[in-house]
C-alpha cells in the first residue's frame, strides 16, 4: 500500500542514486583534470616540432663532454698519465686516484662506472639526432643540416674511439658495443676491427657533409681528419696517418709560437688549436684540481724524475707545466684555471691541436729509415717554437720522437695510451713491485663496470677481471 | 443546543475526594522534589575532590557543576535521574535518594571496553570493526619534550616502526607500518588529519598536545577505502574538539637538557695519532718531537659538541556551550641542539571551532599555522662522507691540529676548511611557514542521510638561506678581483589542495539488521613551486641581503603538479553484535601514471564475528574473531615520471643546449598491494586483561623500481613497474592494569611484532643492486650484499677475503659478496608501564628491536688501515696493528694508500638493542597548593629520555632507519622538568 514511510524510502533512495550519478558523470568527464605537462621540460612530440631543436641537441652532445668524469678532465688530463710514468704521488694526496697509480682498480671501483655512463650518454645524444636525420625540419638550409649531422657522427665517433682505448680487452679481439640506434637493450661487444671500421665509416660519413667552420670550440672538417689520423696510428697504418695529417696542415699548420703558447695555458686559446671542450664561467669547472689543488695551494701529485729528467734547462715547457718546490719537487701547473675571467679551478680540454699533428707524423714516418730527415725537420719546428736547440742529428730517431710526445702533451691524454701502442712496460724510478707494469698485464685495459654486466647480460669482463 | 454537563461533575463524589487528594498530594510531592540536592563528586581512586564536573537531572533538565571542593546542588526530586558526567571518567548515573550529603565517586573511564576507533570516513567501535588498528592514547604525547609526534610512536602500536635515529631537531622518524612495501616510492603512510589527507612533511606543524587520537590502520579492512595512497597503512591523527561546557583553561611549561650519547669510537690523542703517523712515513718526528708536539692538542668533540638545552610551553583554552565550541591552542618550542649553531624553534596555533546552524546543519573550521626556524648540522646518511660537515671534522680531525693560529685566526684541518669556523661563519637556516586549514559541513538531508562535505588546504612554504661570510677561510689564496663572501636563496612551496564529499545513509535498521554506506567523491591537486638564487661578493659579513651581493651566480626555478581524483564507498552490516561484515570499492585517478593506466579500482572485504555471545562466560567482555582481504595501492612518484622529457638545463658556451633526461614509461602504474588479515580481539576481567594477535600477509606487486639497463642506453635505469614483495607477521599485544578500586594502580602494554619481508619477484630475476645493499629474490628488502672478512694473515699481516669457495684469499673481489642479514629489524616492539599511587604516577617505556645488522660506514674512515691515514684513526690501528710473522690479530699491516681497507663484513655489525627510551615521574600537586595559583589541578613532572641502551654495535646508536649508518647527527640523552596546569 502507498503510504508515507514508503514514499519516503523511495524518494530517498532516488535522491542518493541522482547524486551518485551526478558524481560519476562529473568524474568521468575530468579527464583532462588528470593531464599536467610540465613547465620547465619540454615532452618528445613537441620539442621536434621546434625548429632550432636539433641545434639545441647538438648543443647537447657538446655540453655532455664537458662531464669531468670522462674527456671534461678524469681521462683528458689525468688518468693516462697517473696510470702510466710520470707522476710520484704527494703525500697531500688523500685518496684520490691513488689506486689507479696503483693498478689497483676493479669493476667495482667507482671512476670505471663513471667513465663508461659518460660515454655512452654522449653516444646516444649523438643518436638522437642521426636517427632522425630524416626529420629535420624543412626549414633549415641543406648545408647547416649537414654540418649538424657531420658533428653528430664525429662526436659519436670520437667517443667510440676513446672507449676503444680504454676497454678494449688486453687478450681477445673483443672491443666495446658500437651503438647506433637509441634504444639498443642489451647489446654485445663489438670486436676491434668492427670498431675501428665503424669509427672510420662516421668519420667519413662526417667528411662528405661537411662541417661549416665555427670556432675552435666546435668540430670543423680539420677535426674529421685529425679523428682519422688518430685511428690510423692505432691501427698502425702509417700511410694513412701521413695522409690524414697533411690533411689537416693544409686547413691549419700553426704550430704556437713561444708566445701563443705561453698564452694557450691562461687564457685556453691559440691559432695552433684544433678542437677544445670549451667551459665558460658559469660551467665552474674543477678538472684543474685532479693535479693540483688551486683553492689550498696543495699538490696532488708531482712529476716523476723521468719526465723531468727530458727537458732542456731552457725549454719553456719546463716552466710553464711545473713549478719546483723547495724540497726539489716538481708540482704541476699546467692547469691553472683562468683567474682574469673568475674561473681559478679549471680550464678547457685542449683536445686536438696542431702539434700532435706534427708528432704523429713524424712517428708514422720515423719507421721507415729513409724518412729520416723529414722527421727531424718536424722534430725541429717543435723545438724551435718551445725555446730548445737545434736536433742536428739521433742515433734513435724513434725514441726523439717518442720523447718529444712525452715531452709536449705531459697531462694532455696521451702517455697510457702511447706506452700502451709502443708495447711498452712501465717502469717507475724506484724498481719496487709497485712501480713496474709488464707489457702483456691485463692492466692496461680498464674492466668493464659492474653495473654494465649485471644490467647487461650479453656483456663479457675483460680478461683478468 | 443542549448543556452538557462536565464530565467531572457526573463522576461520584467519593471518586472527586480521591482525585483531589490524589492531585493534592502530587503537588505535594513535586512541591517537595523542588528542594535542592547537594553533595560531593570525588575521583574514586583517591577520594580527591573533581571539580567542573556537569550533573544533570534528566527529569527536569537542570544542570549544575561541582566547584573546587567538588560539592554541587542541584534542584532534584526524589527519584530524580541524576547524571554526573567529566571528562576522562565514567559516567555516573543514580536516582535521588537523599537531599545532602550525598557522596559520588566517579571512576576513569573504561576506555578499553568499547574505544571509539576513527575510522575512515566515520568512526566505530572496537567491538565492531573488522579490520586491524589501534590507538596511539594522548596521554603519550601530553608530556612529549620532543617537537613532533612522529618521534613519539615507536612501537606504540604493533606493527609500527617509527625510527626516531639522531639527534637532529630537524629530522624527522622515519615511520613504516608492517614493513617495508615499496622501494622506489615512498614508504611513508598516509596521514589523515581530521578527515583529509595531509602530508607527511607537516606532521611537525602539528603540537602534540593538540591530539586527541591517533589511530594507526593496518589492514585491508581498514585501508582499502583510501585506494591509490593507503598501502603503506595510514595514521589517522584527530585534533582536540572542546567537549566541556565550562571553559577550559591549560598551560604547560618545560624545560630539557640534552648531551650526545656516549660513543664508541675511541679515538687517538694527539701524541698517539703523531707516533702512528711517524710509524707509516707520513711524518718524521723523533719522540721528543712527539712529546713536545701533543702538549698542544685539541679535543675536537668538545670544540665541536655542546650541551643542548630545550624550552618550551603551550596554552589551551576552550569551551563547548550549547551550538557553538571552540579550542584555541598556542605553543612554542625552542630546541638548541647537541651540535653548536644547530637549533630549531617552532610556534604553532591552533583554532578549532565548531558551529551548529540548526538541528540538521553543522560547520566545522580547524586551522592551524606553524612557524619553524631552523638551522641544520650536516649529518652524514650516505657512504660519502662529507668532508666539511662537523660531525665528520670532531672524529677525523687530528688531534694536534689547533682550532686556531696565535693571531685568532681560524686554520685549515686535514679535512679542508675547519668546520668551527664553518659554523661561526656560515649561516644555514630554514624558515617555514605552514599553514593547515579545514573546512567542514555536515547536512542531515533526512532521518538516516547524512552529507559531509570538506574543503582542504596544506600550504608549506619554506626557504633556506645558506651564507658564507666574507672572511671564511674557503676564500684564502683567493685574489683581489674573487668573489668573496656568498648568499643562497632556495624558496619552496608546496599547495595541497583536497576536497573530500561524501553521503552517509542507513539503509536499514531491522530486527537487528542494520545496513548503512558511505559514498563519496574526493579530488586533490598538488602543486610546488620552487626557486633558487645564488648572490656572491659581499664586501663585509655584515650585508646578507641579495641587493649587496656583487654579482648573480645562479638562478633555477621549477613547478610541477600533480592531480587525483577518486571515487568510493562502503557498505557496513550489523547483525544485532554479533556479526560484522564490511566492504568497499574505491576507483582512482592520477595525473602521474603513464597514458595507458591512469585508473585503478581497489576493493576490500572485512568480517568479524563476536564469540562471547556464544561462550556466555561473564568474565569476558568481549571476545572478537576477524578477517579480511582487500587490496590498495601506493603512487609516490614524481610529476612527470612516465613522459618522455628532455631539459634544457645545461648549456655549452653558454647557449642553451638540450638533451633528453629520461626514458618514458606510458605503462607507469600504481605498486598494488594485496594484504589478508586474521585477528583476535579479547577483553576480559572489566577491561583488566586484554589480548591481541594478528596474522597478516601482505604481498605487493607491479613495484615501482628503478631498474638497471645496459648504460649503452644512454641511461643507467628506467622507472618500470616490476617485482613483487611480499611482508608476512604476527603481532601481539597484551595489556593489563590493576582493578580501578586498587591503591596502587599499575598498568602495563606489551607489543611485539615480527615481520618477514621478502622480495618475492624481480624482473627477470636479476638482482639490483643498492650500494651496500642487494634486491635479490628469496631475501628481504635492504639486505647487505658483502665480501665476507676473514680476518687478518699471521704471516704477513694482509687482510684476507672468503672466496667463493669459502678459502680464505688476500685478492678482494667484489665477486665473492654474499647475502647477510637485513638492515631492517624483524623484529620489533616495547613494553610500556605506568604505576599510580595517590598523586604519584611514574611511568617507563622500553623498546627493542632484533635480528638486523647495521653497515658501520664511520668505522671504514676511522678503522681504515692506513686507507685515510691522513685522517684521525681509531686507538686499535696503532695498539693492535700487525707488526711481524705470526702475530695474531684482527688490525691488518698499515699500509698508506689503503690498498687494505675494502668494504667487507669487517664493518657489518648486530643491530640489536634493547633500551630505556622514556622514564618519567609525575606529581600532581595536592588541591590546596594548586588553589592557591588558582588552579583546579596542578602537575610537576620530571622525565628522561634514551637513558640506557644494551647493544653489541659499537656506532653511535643502533636505533636506525637506513642500512648504511655513517657520521649522523649523534642521538641524544634528554632530561626534563615540566609543569602542567589547568585553570
Amino acid at each position: 500500500m502507498l503510504n508515507i514511510t514508503t514514499i519516503y524510502r523511495v524518494l530517498k533512495q532516488l535522491v542518493i542514486y541522482a547524486l551518485t550519478i551526478g558524481v560519476l558523470v562529473s568524474v568521468t568527464s575530468c579527464e583532462k583534470y588528470l593531464e599536467n605537462s610540465p613547465d620547465g621540460d619540454v615532452e618528445e612530440d613537441k620539442l621536434f616540432n621546434n625548429e632550432n631543436s636539433f641545434n639545441d641537441l647538438l648543443n647537447g652532445c657538446y655540453a655532455k663532454m664537458k662531464n669531468e668524469n670522462f674527456v671534461g678532465g678524469l681521462t683528458t688530463i689525468a688518468l693516462p698519465d697517473i696510470l702510466s710514468d710520470n707522476v710520484t704521488y704527494s703525500t697531500d694526496n688523500n685518496g684520490n686516484l691513488i689506486r689507479f697509480y696503483k693498478w689497483n682498480y676493479n669493476s667495482s671501483t667507482a671512476e670505471v662506472e663513471n667513465i663508461w655512463t659518460s660515454a655512452y650518454s654522449i653516444i646516444q645524444s649523438c643518436n638522437e639526432i642521426i636517427v632522425r636525420k630524416d626529420k629535420f625540419p624543412a626549414s633549415m638550409a641543406e648545408a647547416e643540416k649537414n654540418s649538424v649531422l657531420a658533428q653528430a657522427y664525429t662526436i659519436r665517433s670520437m667517443v667510440h674511439f676513446y672507449l676503444y682505448r680504454l676497454f678494449s680487452d688486453t687478450k681477445t679481439s673483443l672491443s666495446v658495443p658500437y651503438i647506433t640506434t637509441l634504444y639498443p637493450g642489451q647489446p654485445e661487444r663489438n670486436t676491434k676491427s668492427e670498431v675501428l671500421q665503424f669509427c672510420k665509416q662516421d668519420l667519413t660519413n662526417a667528411a662528405d657533409l661537411n662541417i661549416v667552420s665555427r670556432d675552435n670550440i666546435y668540430l670543423s672538417d680539420a677535426s674529421v681528419y685529425f679523428l682519422k689520423m688518430q685511428i690510423a696510428l692505432e691501427e698502425r697504418d702509417y700511410p694513412q696517418v701521413v695522409i690524414n695529417a697533411d690533411k689537416v696542415l693544409t686547413i691549419n699548420s700553426q704550430v704556437s709560437s713561444i708566445d701563443d703558447f705561453n698564452n694557450m695555458w691562461i687564457t685556453d686559446n691559440s691559432p695552433e688549436l684544433i678542437f677544445r671542450i670549451h667551459f665558460t664561467v658559469a660551467d665552474k669547472p674543477k678538472n684543474a684540481w685532479l693535479l693540483y689543488d688551486t683553492r689550498n695551494n696543495r699538490d696532488v701529485w708531482y712529476a716523476d724524475n723521468s719526465l723531468i729528467k727530458l727537458y732542456d734547462k731552457s725549454d719553456i715547457r719546463l716552466s710553464k707545466y711545473f713549478k719546483v718546490n723547495d724540497k726539489g719537487l716538481y708540482g704541476i701547473r699546467k692547469y691553472n684555471g683562468r683567474p682574469s675571467e673568475d674561473m681559478p679551478n679549471g680550464n678547457d680540454i685542449k683536445l686536438m691541436r696542431v702539434s700532435e699533428v706534427y708528432l704523429s707524423k713524424a712517428e708514422a714516418l720515423a719507421h721507415n729509415v729513409a724518412n729520416k730527415t723529414e722527421v727531424l725537420r718536424i722534430l725541429n719546428i717543435i723545438r724551435a717554437k718551445r725555446g730548445v736547440g737545434e736536433l742536428k742529428d739521433s742515433k734513435d730517431i724513434m725514441q726523439e720522437v717518442k720523447d718529444e710526445r712525452r715531452r709536449e702533451f705531459a697531462f694532455e691524454g696521451m702517455r697510457f695510451f702511447d706506452l700502451k701502442r709502443w708495447n711498452s712496460s712501465i717502469n717507475r724510478e724506484s724498481n719496487s713491485a709497485d712501480n713496474f707494469l709488464d707489457q702483456n698485464s691485463f692492466k692496461w685495459s680498464l674492466p668493464i663496470p659492474i653495473g654494465e654486466i649485471y644490467a647487461n647480460k650479453n656483456i663479457k669482463q675483460n680478461s683478468g677481471y | 443546543m443542549k448543556c452538557s454537563v462536565s464530565p467531572f461533575l457526573k463522576i461520584s463524589p467519593m471518586k472527586k475526594i480521591t482525585v483531589i487528594l490524589v492531585l493534592l498530594f502530587g503537588i505535594y510531592l513535586s512541591g517537595y522534589s523542588q528542594q535542592l540536592v547537594d553533595g560531593y563528586i570525588l575521583n574514586h581512586e583517591d577520594e580527591s575532590p573533581l571539580p567542573g564536573v556537569t550533573i544533570l537531572n534528566k527529569n527536569n533538565s537542570e544542570y549544575a557543576y561541582s566547584n573546587a571542593d567538588g560539592y554541587f546542588r542541584i534542584k532534584a526530586s526524589k527519584g530524580d535521574s541524576l547524571e554526573c558526567r567529566y571528562i576522562g571518567m565514567q559516567t555516573y548515573a543514580f536516582q535521588v535518594k537523599r537531599f545532602t550529603n550525598n557522596k559520588i565517586l566517579l571512576k576513569a573511564s573504561l576506555t578499553e571496553i568499547d574505544e571509539v576507533i576513527v575510522i575512515a570516513y566515520g568512526k566505530t567501535k572496537k567491538s565492531q570493526f573488522t579490520g586491524s588498528a589501534s590507538s596511539v592514547k594522548k596521554e603519550t604525547f601530553k608530556n612529549s619534550n620532543y617537537a613532533s609526534l612522529d618521534k613519539l610512536l615507536q612501537a606504540e602500536s604493533t606493527g609500527l616502526n617509527a625510527i626516531h635515529q639522531s639527534g637532529d631537531p630537524t629530522e624527522k622518524a622515519t615511520v613504516f607500518i608492517r614493513g617495508i612495501g615499496s622501494l622506489s616510492a615512498d614508504y611513508d603512510p598516509l596521514y589523515i588529519l581530521d578527515g583529509l589527507p595531509v602530508s607527511s612533511n607537516q606532521i611537525s606543524s602539528i603540537n602534540p598536545r593538540d591530539i586527541e587520537s591517533v589511530n594507526v590502520l593496518k589492514d585491508a579492512s581498514a585501508i582499502s577505502i583510501y585506494g591509490s595512497r593507503g598501502s603503506n597503512g595510514v595514521i589517522i591523527i584527530k585534533s582536540k574538539q572542546a567537549t566541556s561546557d565550562k571553559l577550559q583553561i591549560k598551560a604547560n611549561t618545560m624545560f630539557s637538557v640534552s648531551e650526545t650519547v656516549k660513543d664508541k669510537l675511541n679515538m687517538m690523542n694527539a701524541e698517539e695519532k703523531l707516533r702512528y703517523e711517524t710509524q707509516l712515513g707520513l711524518k718524521n718526528l723523533k719522540e721528543e718531537a712527539i712529546l713536545e708536539r701533543s702538549k698542544n692538542y685539541t679535543n675536537w668533540k668538545d670544540e665541536i659538541f655542546r650541551r643542548g638545552v630545550t624550552k618550551s610551553g603551550s596554552f589551551e583554552i576552550g569551551q563547548r556551550k550549547r551550538n557553538r565550541g571552540y579550542m584555541i591552542s598556542l605553543s612554542y618550542y625552542d630546541q638548541k641542539g647537541t651540535v653548536q649553531n644547530s637549533y630549531i624553534k617552532k610556534y604553532t596555533s591552533r583554532i578549532n571551532l565548531s558551529q551548529k546552524v540548526s538541528d540538521r546543519i553543522k560547520f566545522i573550521f580547524n586551522t592551524n599555522l606553524a612557524h619553524l626556524k631552523s638551522s641544520q648540522a650536516e649529518g652524514i646518511t650516505s657512504r660519502k662522507i662529507l668532508k666539511n660537515s662537523p660531525i665528520v671534522q670532531a672524529y677525523l680531525n687530528n688531534p694536534y691540529d689547533a682550532v686556531k693560529d696565535k693571531d685568532g685566526n681560524y686554520l685549515t684541518t686535514t679535512l679542508g676548511p675547519n668546520a668551527i669556523e664553518d659554523l661561526s661563519l656560515m649561516d644555514n637556516v630554514t624558515k617555514q611557514n605552514n599553514l593547515i586549514m579545514h573546512l567542514g559541513t555536515t547536512i542531515n538531508l533526512y532521518k538516516g542521510v547524512d552529507f559531509n562535505s570538506k574543503f582542504g588546504v596544506d600550504y608549506q612554504q619554506n626557504i633556506l638561506d645558506k651564507y658564507t661570510h666574507p672572511e671564511s677561510s674557503i676564500y684564502k689564496g683567493a685574489g683581489v678581483n674573487d668573489h668573496k663572501g656568498d648568499l643562497s636563496r632556495a624558496y619552496r612551496e608546496r599547495y595541497n589542495l583536497n576536497q573530500s564529499h561524501t553521503i552517509q545513509t542507513l539503509i536499514l535498521n531491522k530486527k537487528g539488521h542494520h545496513i548503512n554506506s558511505v559514498t563519496g567523491f574526493e579530488s586533490t591537486a598538488f602543486k610546488t613551486d620552487d626557486f633558487y638564487v645564488v648572490g656572491k661578493g659581499f664586501a663585509s659579513g655584515d650585508l646578507r641581503t641579495l641587493k649587496a651581493a656583487s654579482v648573480a651566480s645562479s638562478t633555477t626555478g621549477d613547478k610541477a603538479k600533480i592531480t587525483g581524483i577518486s571515487l568510493f564507498s562502503r557498505i557496513n552490516y550489523k547483525f544485532k553484535s554479533n556479526i560484522y561484515i564490511d566492504l568497499s570499492l574505491r576507483r582512482d585517478g592520477s595525473s602521474v601514471f603513464g597514458e595507458n593506466k591512469k585508473y585503478a579500482n581497489f576493493y576490500s572485504v572485512g568480517a568479524a564475528y563476536n564469540v562471547n555471545s556464544l561462550l556466555k562466560y561473564d568474565k569476558i567482555d568481549y571476545l572478537k574473531i576477524r578477517s579480511s582481504i582487500g587490496t590498495s595501492g601506493n603512487s609516490n612518484i614524481s610529476a612527470y615520471a612516465a613522459l618522455p622529457i628532455y631539459s634544457y638545463t645545461d648549456t655549452y658556451n653558454d647557449m642553451s643546449s638540450v638533451s633528453k633526461s629520461q626514458l618514458s614509461n606510458s605503462n607507469l602504474t600504481w605498486e598494488e598491494c594485496l594484504s589478508y588479515n586474521v585477528g583476535i580481539d579479547m577483553s576480559a576481567f572489566n577491561s583488566q586483561f586484554g589480548v591481541n594477535i594478528e596474522l597478516y600477509r601482505r604481498l605487493t606487486s607491479n613495484l615501482l623500481l628503478n631498474y638497471e639497463i645496459s648504460r649503452t642506453n644512454g641511461f643507467t635505469n628506467i622507472l618500470k613497474n616490476s617485482g613483487e614483495i611480499r611482508n608476512q607477521g604476527v603481532e601481539l599485544s597484551l595489556r593489563y592494569r590493576t582493578k580501578p578500586e586498587s591503591t596502587i594502580n599499575w598498568s602495563s602494554r606489551f607489543n611485539i611484532s615480527y615481520n618477514q619481508n621478502e622480495v618475492t619477484k624481480l624482473p627477470n630475476g636479476r638482482d639490483i643492486h643498492l650500494g651496500f645493499t642487494i634486491l635479490r629474490e628469496g631475501e628481504a628488502v635492504g639486505s647487505l650484499y658483502s665480501v665476507e672478512y676473514a680476518g687478518v694473515n699471521p704471516a704477513n699481516g694482509n687482510p684476507m677475503w672468503y672466496n667463493n669457495n669459502g678459502e680464505p684469499t688476500e685478492e678482494f673481489n667484489a665477486k665473492y659478496s654474499k647475502v647477510q642479514k637485513p638492515g631492517i629489524p624483524p623484529v620489533n616492539g616495547g613494553l610500556f608501564n605506568t604505576l599510580r599511587w595517590k598523586n604519584i604516577s611514574f611511568s617507563f617505556d622500553i623498546i627493542f628491536a632484533y635480528g638486523n645488522e647495521i653497515f658501520n660506514n664511520a668505522k671504514y674512515f676511522t678503522n681504515s688501515d692506513g686507507e685515510f691515514a691522513k685522517y684521525n684513526q681509531n686507538r686499535d690501528l696503532l695498539y693492535k696493528q700487525w707488526k711481524k710473522p705470526g702475530d695474531i690479530t684482527d688490525v691488518p699491516r698499515q699500509v698508506v694508500g689503503g690498498v687494505n681497507n675494502q668494504f667487507s663484513t669487517k664493518y657489518i655489525e648486530d643491530g640489536s638493542y634493547i633500551k630505556l627510551k622514556n622514564i618519567e615521574l609525575m606529581y600532581r600537586l595536592p588541591a590546596k597548593i594548586a588553589n592557591s595559583f588558582k588552579c583546579t589541578r596542578a602537575e610537576i613532572f620530571i622525565k628522561a629520555n634514551n637513558l640506557l641502551t644494551i647493544t653489541n654495535y659499537t656506532g653511535f646508536d643502533p636505533e636506525v632507519a637506513t642500512t648504511v649508518d655513517s657520521f649522523r647527527y649523534p642521538s641524544t640523552r634528554n632530561f626534563s622538568l615540566g609543569l602542567n596546569l589547568n585553570f
